[in-house]
């Protein structure tokens, strides 16, 4: 039996950063992670020699983060690869639009012009939107992510949300409480002309876990979408990289990661979580590590009451709401080619990427409208059925990560990945689990190889390595996403916020004493933002488990238990 | 503890761009007191030393992933996790390394199978080298009373030279020949070891042992990681290769990676660094003197200690540059030879893992299975084949099936965690057996890697097969074949697919290893050093290069010994170095 100050069940990303922030504070700590490798859903495989995929995360969404400040990445070797290429957004008649990069002045001012020929009130919104909101966005991100859902008792008009008074301070025409009520579909709907520049837009942010077609989530839904601009690039070495170099810092301060050592139970005694019990097969010498301050589950809301803390500890209608969250977020057969060459559009696409002397960053194809994206969603959300599209519905998008970090792969090679065409849940499939198998696999890599080549025919016989993962897989390999969701929960409007996953669960407090919860089943979810660690640490403060120390800052957003007060800008 | 600084991280300034989003960034300078190039098994293993002794340690890996051939990856993906290079280790009893560091509390262990190497035949006989030797005389009997016997024998011999000698000797620096040979004359195994010296492979093998079976087998282990059979002159390695390969063999639970990460959290733990993928392309020399490091993207790291686990042509010819070399130094790291095998491995996703035909039951329980050979005539005919640059359908070679031993390596039910919401009864089985056959084979085939691959791939499996009736492609769930060139692409040390950085060749062995200047680790370069496998003793995961760089940096900068010598290293030294 060992002791620690903490313990932490799961050494993905938001049990990494917690232990990275908790031991940093001066505290011992233990990570027990089930895998081979911790890093959870930043992870990568060398499939090929040379050659590296990322099977999950890809770019970086966090470098508006104060954990960047707070936890000095930099100094256990982060670095970063700014976006370079054009952004492809392909229609499927062969014409373009180019995605914005918001650090990139002179790619910028380009999409703008070529975005005009298309609609010029688009451009002059996006122009608005680049040039107005660009200074402002890292305190626009950090009121929407980095903010621990309020008390449930604080009494509070939707315009006092955070995020409503912060954009309402940038852009005041803009910005109208009906924004508060409605989905993104149908404010860009009323806001927006170009087809393709919409339909990209809609399925980038669908990918991010919140659908731009759900309602009251439009300022999350495009905060997403900004998350992605903010930081406009990835890690040198892709999201594994980043892991190392929140491991590290969490090693360097002394935290204990054992890998291969999945948690078979969290100890509960008089209603307190005490500690955890490690599977008998765990490579841990000590198979007990007790917690004297907390635990903190970094697995999923049901994993961690269902599986780890168990009936016995849990009331009976808990028990049921638990059991039925909806787990139905970015659920997905994530596809990753690698080949000879990067695709060529071909058409007036072609013309626009030969503008650039470097291959683009990223190709979305086919996209042509609100229609095209909806369709696509009746199909994975409606019918709990896949297998529906044809080559003309399956959208995607994927990133052409050689152009940006040439450590991915050997010269005249082009990792393209990941490629997401999401499918209903193993668990909500009409034809059940095993409906989407190694058949089906082949089935979606023909698909996807038949765009691609659609958009790009010179990739034909450039492929040397294709492989679409499916939902099941990634459940197995990585057993924090229930349901193969890359999200946790779905990030609807009722598990939002302050009714994520739970209302009673969402300050990161579990109806068990000393029991922590720091997984995306949390606000404000995935996307590794390093902002379920930092939300938390706040409650942990709250509550006088943790201490902090002068690197530390809060969120201006945030509220304290029993605090009445809303917080205001300015 | 001595006074050198450890707080390098803590003094860093970062890097930033000029762009609202940039986050700060590792600096473009940065000064440690020792940069390690390389963080495979070797790399690591110095840096842990140092890093203890309190010097301020980064290692620079080029790869995302630190291990080097400590490499247990998701290649047959998803799902499954094999290993690219090593599975094995050697020489977990004799390692200072795991002495000196408790791995233990990293959740580092060892496990070592009693069936250990099978070796099955066409005619469906077999016998097994086992941990333990006389469960191994017993296996040989049913080929051979005589060599039954004659191993006992051998043994009584061989194992004390083991002990006494070539164990421990691998973590001492190298001796001039001739001093070594006046050492081993004061004791009587010191004395056979002497006469075993100017033996090949094949003689000391086929005079041993009668049976052709018998000799094949032994051979295989003797050579496997390319000891030339007919070369002469480094007879002392055979009853090391023999016995290591052959019934040595410790399993690192988790996979070979588990080690590397033991290591990894030993520096971290120590305050050093690690930083990957960085990819070192100068080694900074300013008169005469090696000041630092230069990344491919312009980053420097400045340091007093430069270690290279890189081969001498890598470190000297194209990171220092010949303009900074005398002329031994120049001569010597151009001619550096690298191997004529390298291996060729299929790896398997299995619904079952393979049954042998074999008489032995225990064959299909051994760790390692040879096959494809059924007397030495055979194995020289394909390893002479090799050396031409040609595979044939006589191909030999060996196969493990890890999980085994580590069912962990698969992440799929019921090892993998059961996810709560899913009725896994409604789940079809999934294969739970990852395998892998390996054989030797050359860098420059005949027709080329990129096109013959998968033609080879079919000849393996086909004569698998033959040997293992169940090898079916309806009992694979994936295939994948690793040539050496991917080796070559995957660790780009290991160039022309050499995984011990060099020849195993008199002129390259012991005191020549990489060469007379360099053998002890230090280089005449003030400041850089080298301890790669390219460095005596070699390579193979021995942990000795790693273990005599740390000494000799230790010894150079008076930074004092945490570690202390091993109780057989100290036994060797008594015997055979006092004065």
């Amino acid at each position: 039996m060992e002791r620690y100050d903490f313990v932490i069940v799961g050494g993905g990303h938001n049990g990494l950063s917690t232990a990275a922030y908790l031991a940093k504070s001066g505290y011992t700590v233990a990570v027990a992670e089930a895998r081979v490798e911790a890093g959870g859903c930043m992870d990568f495989s060398e499939v090929r020699a040379g050659c590296i995929i990322q099977p999950h995360a890809l770019i970086s969404y966090a470098n508006a983060a104060p954990g960047m400040d707070h936890l000095d990445l930099w100094r256990y070797g982060l670095r970063f690869a700014p976006v370079k290429g054009p952004f492809m957004l392909v229609n499927s008649e062969d014409r373009a639009v180019l995605g914005l990069h918001p650090q990139d002045p002179v790619m910028t001012r380009r999409a703008l012009e070529v975005l005009k020929t298309w609609s010029v009130k688009d451009a002059q919104l996006w122009e608005k939107i680049a040039y107005e909101m660009l200074p402002h966005l890292k305190d626009i991100l950090r009121s929407i992510f980095w903010v621990p859902p309020w008390p449930l008792d604080l009494e509070y008009e939707p315009e006092d949300l955070p995020w409503y008074q912060q954009l309402k301070k940038v852009m005041p025409q803009l910005f109208r409480p009906e924004w508060l009520e409605l989905s993104l579909v149908e404010i860009m709907e009323e806001l927006m002309e170009c087809g393709p520049m919409k339909a990209a837009m809609m399925y980038q942010i669908y990918y991010q876990g919140v659908a731009p077609h759900w309602r009251k989530l439009a300022i999350p839904a495009f905060g997403t979408y900004l998350l992605m601009n903010y930081s406009d690039g990835m890690f040198v070495g892709g999201m594994h990289m980043y892991a190392h170099s929140i491991i590290r810092c969490a090693m360097h301060h002394g935290a204990k990661i054992f890998t291969n050592s999945p948690v078979e139970e969290i100890i509960v005694r008089d209603n307190r979580a005490v500690g955890v019990r490690l599977s008998d097969s765990a490579q841990s010498k000590e198979k007990i590590l007790m917690a004297n301050k907390a635990v903190i589950s970094s697995v999923d809301t049901q994993q961690t009451f269902l599986r780890l803390v168990g009936s016995d500890h849990i009331d009976k209608s808990f028990k049921q709401r638990v059991a039925d969250l909806d787990m139905r977020s970015g659920s997905c057969v994530y596809t990753h080619i690698i080949a000879k060459d990067y695709p060529r559009c071909k058409g007036e696409a072609g013309k626009l990427m030969a503008e650039f002397d470097m291959p683009p960053a990223a190709y979305i194809y086919p996209m042509d409208n609100t229609q095209g994206y909806l369709d696509y969603i009746r199909d994975v959300e409606g019918f709990r059925n896949s297998g529906k599209f044809g080559p003309n519905l399956a959208g995607g998008g994927y990133a052409n990560v050689t152009a940006l970090d040439p450590t991915i792969a050997p010269e005249g090679y082009t990792v393209l990945g990941g490629f997401q065409t999401n499918v209903p849940p193993p668990e909500y499939h009409r034809d059940g689990p095993d409906a989407i198998s190694f058949e089906k696999k082949e089935e979606f890599n023909k698909m996807i190889r038949e765009m691609v080549c659609q958009m790009a025919p010179n990739m034909r016989d450039k492929i040397v390595y294709f492989n679409s993962n499916t939902p099941l897989e990634d459940e197995f390999r990585n057993a924090g996403l229930g349901g193969g969701a890359w999200c946790g929960p779905a990030e609807t409007a009722d598990q939002w916020w302050s009714n994520r996953p739970l209302p009673e669960l969402s300050r990161y407090r579990a109806p068990i004493e000393n029991l922590y919860l720091a997984h995306q089943s949390q606000y404000p979810g995935g996307l590794c933002l390093m902002a379920v660690a930092y939300n938390l640490m706040h409650i942990m403060i709250d509550d006088g488990v943790v201490a902090p120390k002068a690197w530390w800052y809060p969120s201006p957003w945030h509220v304290k238990d029993g605090d009445k007060k809303i917080p205001r800008i300015g | 503890m001595s006074s050198a600084t450890n707080n390098a991280i803590d003094k860093l300034v970062p890097f930033k761009r000029d762009a609202v989003g940039a986050i700060p960034e590792f600096p473009m300078e940065s000064e440690f007191d020792v940069v390690v190039i390389g963080g495979g098994p070797n790399g690591l293993i110095t840096a842990a030393y140092l890093a203890r002794a309190g010097m301020s340690v980064i290692v620079l890996e080029k790869r995302t992933e630190v291990g080097g051939g400590l490499a247990t990856e998701e290649i047959l993906f998803p799902c499954y996790y094999t290993h690219t290079h090593a599975i094995y280790h050697m020489m977990t009893d004799y390692m200072p390394l795991l002495q000196d560091f408790d791995f233990s509390k990293h959740g580092v262990s060892f496990y070592t199978p009693n069936y250990q190497t099978g070796m099955v035949y066409e005619d469906g006989s077999s016998f097994v080298l086992c941990r333990s030797i006389d469960d191994t005389a017993d296996s040989i009997r049913r080929l051979s009373h005589k060599d039954a016997e004659t191993f006992l024998k051998l043994m009584r011999t061989w194992e004390p030279m083991f002990d006494e000698i070539l164990g421990p000797a691998t973590y001492f620096p190298p001796m001039p020949a001739l001093e070594q040979v006046v050492s081993m004359q004061r004791t009587e195994i010191g004395k056979a070891l002497i006469d075993l010296t100017e033996k090949t492979p094949l003689e000391v093998i086929t005079q041993v042992f009668e049976n052709k079976k018998v000799q094949a087998a032994m051979l295989y282990c003797t050579c496997m990681f390319g000891l030339d059979p007919n070369g002469a002159g480094l007879g002392f390695l055979i009853p090391l290769l023999l016995q290591r390969a052959g019934w040595n063999k410790a399993y690192c639970n988790g996979g070979s990676h588990r080690m590397a990460a033991a290591l990894t959290r030993e520096i971290l733990g120590a305050g050093g660094m690690i930083m990957s993928p960085a990819p070192v392309t100068k080694i900074l020399v300013a008169n005469g003197r090696a000041t630092g490091v230069e990344m491919y993207d312009g980053r420097k790291v400045k340091a007093k200690v430069v270690l290279s686990s890189l081969d001498p042509e890598l470190t000297f010819q194209q990171m220092v540059g010949p303009e900074h070399l005398d002329g031994y130094l120049n001569q010597t790291s151009k001619a550096w030879q690298l191997e004529k095998k390298s291996f060729f491995t299929t790896h398997v996703v299995l619904h079952e893992p393979p049954k042998y035909k074999a008489d032995d039951a225990w064959v299909d329980k051994a760790f390692m299975t040879m096959m494809g050979f059924e007397n030495v005539e055979d194995l020289l005919k394909y390893w002479k084949g090799v050396g031409n640059g040609e595979i044939g359908e006589n191909l030999a070679g060996h196969a493990t099936c890890e999980t085994l031993i580590d069912p962990h390596l698969a992440r799929v039910p019921p090892v993998s965690i059961t996810p709560v919401m899913l009725d896994t009864s409604k789940l079809k089985p999934r294969a739970q057996h990852i395998a892998f056959f390996q054989m030797h084979a050359p860098y420059d085939l005949k027709g080329g890697w990129e096109k013959r691959t998968d033609e080879i791939t079919e000849m393996v499996l086909a004569r698998w097969r033959k040997y293992a009736p169940n090898m079916t492609k309806e009992n694979m769930y994936m295939v994948h074949s690793e040539t050496p060139v991917d080796i070559e692409r995957r660790l780009a040390s290991m160039r022309r697919g050499s995984f011990k950085h060099g020849d195993y060749i008199p002129f390259q062995m012991g005191m020549f290893r990489p060469n007379e200047q360099c053998s002890s680790g230090r280089t005449p370069i003030e400041g850089l050093y080298t301890c790669g496998a390219s460095n005596y003793p070699g390579g193979l995961v021995l942990g000795g290069p790693g273990y005599l760089a740390a000494n000799a940096v230790a010894e150079d900068f008076k930074i004092e010994k945490w570690w202390k010598p091993t109780a057989n290293m100290r036994k060797y030294e008594r015997v055979y170095l006092s004065k």
